[in-house]
């Protein structure tokens, strides 16, 4: 199996004392990776670390075989990532606020834009202001927006946070779709147990800063257990001795 | 290279798609004409004011690079950084496969353009309303040209003050706040002070009416040219080190 993100190691502590320690785990070529764990509990941190927004006190990240903190560029070329929110340009249409990130990449065109576009079915929005955008949009916006790069890895924090029924459905499949069809790894943080059965092959558990697991398989963890919801249960009372 | 000058594109078209920053333009021009416009109008009345169309653009350039082009820049390098930190926008450039060395000189990159612009345009305009007013045409273009262009120094290392500054916030008008206030507080000690004046670079904004005053010497020019350029590498330097330590 191909590793396309390893993190080893990995411990990023804020001034409060609070954030994760010793983080290890790896997401093989194809997965669908889903990092799971309560709102606090670190989520954020890794991925803010993996992508540069944050420095790291020990550890080391690697993407696609390329150190994220001494080989930054190389690392983050065939990445995409929305951490956090779904942050962009307001003030800009969808088309120019992809336009912006494309010149990043060679290969990047106003074709490949247009059929970005398509993929996130926001075609007729191209030419609006971003700020007129509704939640959903801006989310399916900022997944086209991680898609530019032609990533073989794409980062999503929360993507589903504040979408309606109909927008995490339509998020769900699109994520699904892409993995699919184009091959996309994923790795995906949510504190839902159930976004995380509906959309990954693997799971890693965080809780208090700390991975619990490194990336079970799904399919074996559901041959032990009734639900995702019963093995995650299980998995954090273990760490609390039983509590 | 190519992501360095990816983002420069990048930078100087966020800032032209935020309309205050071509609002800004055009109210520079329109002060520059209706100041020429002004101007000839009490030359008429009172003969004891005579402003040629040689003086006026320079005239023009002490107003502009003592007042608003300051104001200009503090509000440009708020909106590119703290602004970009305060609505979060800034990380869709960090998440990018270009380093944060490569942003941070982009972005004053973008900066040095504005200014240049602004002064393109502080220039076209003093000129040709000179010319129009007063009637005159100027023989002395290469001399104001000159003028405008070594201004554009000192008006670089004060962009990089303010970039240094706006480090520090994470919203546009605290930053705009603190550069204002720092930069009256430097001119104010600088005139109290004797001989601080010579040695901090806000007193050298106007470079070019430093240099008509009195007997021009070389090795002062080049003493003052590195001195400048020293407190740009300095704000450079440290600038770059909190925007590296940035956590978004």
């Amino acid at each position: 199996m191909e590793t396309v993100l390893k993190v080893d190691g990995l411990t990023k502590l804020y001034n409060n004392g609070r954030g994760v320690r010793d983080i290890n785990f790896e997401v093989y070529k194809g997965d669908v990776f889903g990092f799971l764990g309560p709102n606090g509990a670190g989520k954020t941190t890794v991925m803010k670390s993996i992508t540069g927004l944050n420095t790291f006190k020990s550890g080391k990240v690697e993407i696609l075989g390329f150190d994220s903190r001494t080989q930054f560029e190389k690392a983050l070329g065939k990445v995409g990532a929305i951490i956090e929110t779904a942050d962009l340009y307001e003030y800009m249409s969808a088309y120019h606020n992809l336009k912006i990130a494309s010149r990043f990449y060679k290969s990047m065109d106003n074709y490949s834009i247009d059929e970005i576009l398509d993929i996130v079915e926001l075609t007729g929005f191209k030419n609006e202001k971003v700020s007129k955008f509704s939640l959903g949009m801006k989310q399916r916006l900022a997944l086209a927006l991680a898609l530019i790069s032609k990533p073989e890895l794409v980062i999503l924090d929360e993507p589903t946070n504040g979408l309606d029924i109909e927008g995490t459905v339509a998020m769900r499949n699109l994520i699904l779709e892409l993995a699919s069809t184009k091959g996309i790894t994923f790795f995906i943080s949510s504190h839902l147990v159930h976004e995380i059965e509906l959309m990954c092959n693997r799971v890693a558990i965080i809780n208090n800063g700390q991975l619990i697991n490194k990336g079970e398989d799904i399919k074996i963890i559901k041959e032990k257990y009734a639900s995702l919801e019963d093995f995650y249960m299980d998995q954090v009372k273990s760490t609390r001795g039983g509590i | 290279m190519n992501n360095l000058n990816a983002n420069i594109i990048n930078e100087v078209q966020k800032l032209f798609f935020k309309k205050k920053i071509t609002v800004f333009l055009i109210i520079t021009a329109i002060i520059c004409f209706l100041s020429a416009f002004f101007i000839s109008a009490i030359q008429a009345k009172l003969v004891f004011i005579a402003v040629d169309s040689v003086i006026f653009p320079l005239m023009t350039l002490w107003v502009f690079t003592n007042i608003f082009l300051p104001l200009f820049i503090f509000m440009t390098v708020a909106e590119l950084f703290s602004g970009e930190v305060g609505d979060k926008s800034l990380k869709l450039v960090l998440i990018r496969p270009i380093s944060r060395l490569k942003i941070f000189i982009s972005k004053n990159i973008a900066i040095v353009i504005y200014i240049i612009i602004n002064l393109t345009v502080v220039f076209i305009v003093s000129m040709l309303s000179s010319m129009l007013l007063n009637g005159a045409s100027s023989s002395n273009i290469l001399n104001i040209m000159f003028a405008y262009f070594i201004d554009i120094i000192p008006a670089v290392v004060l962009a990089l003050f303010s970039s240094f500054i706006a480090q520090f916030f994470k919203s546009s008008s605290g930053a705009i706040i603190t550069c204002i206030l720092s930069f009256i507080a430097i001119k104010g000690v600088a005139l109290f002070v004797s001989g601080l004046n010579n040695i901090v670079f806000t007193s050298y904004l106007n470079w070019y009416s430093i240099w008509s005053i009195g007997q021009f010497s070389f090795l002062g020019t080049i003493n003052t040219l590195f001195m400048v350029l020293a407190y740009g590498v300095i704000f450079f330097t440290l600038g770059y080190y909190f925007f590296d330590k940035k956590e978004i």
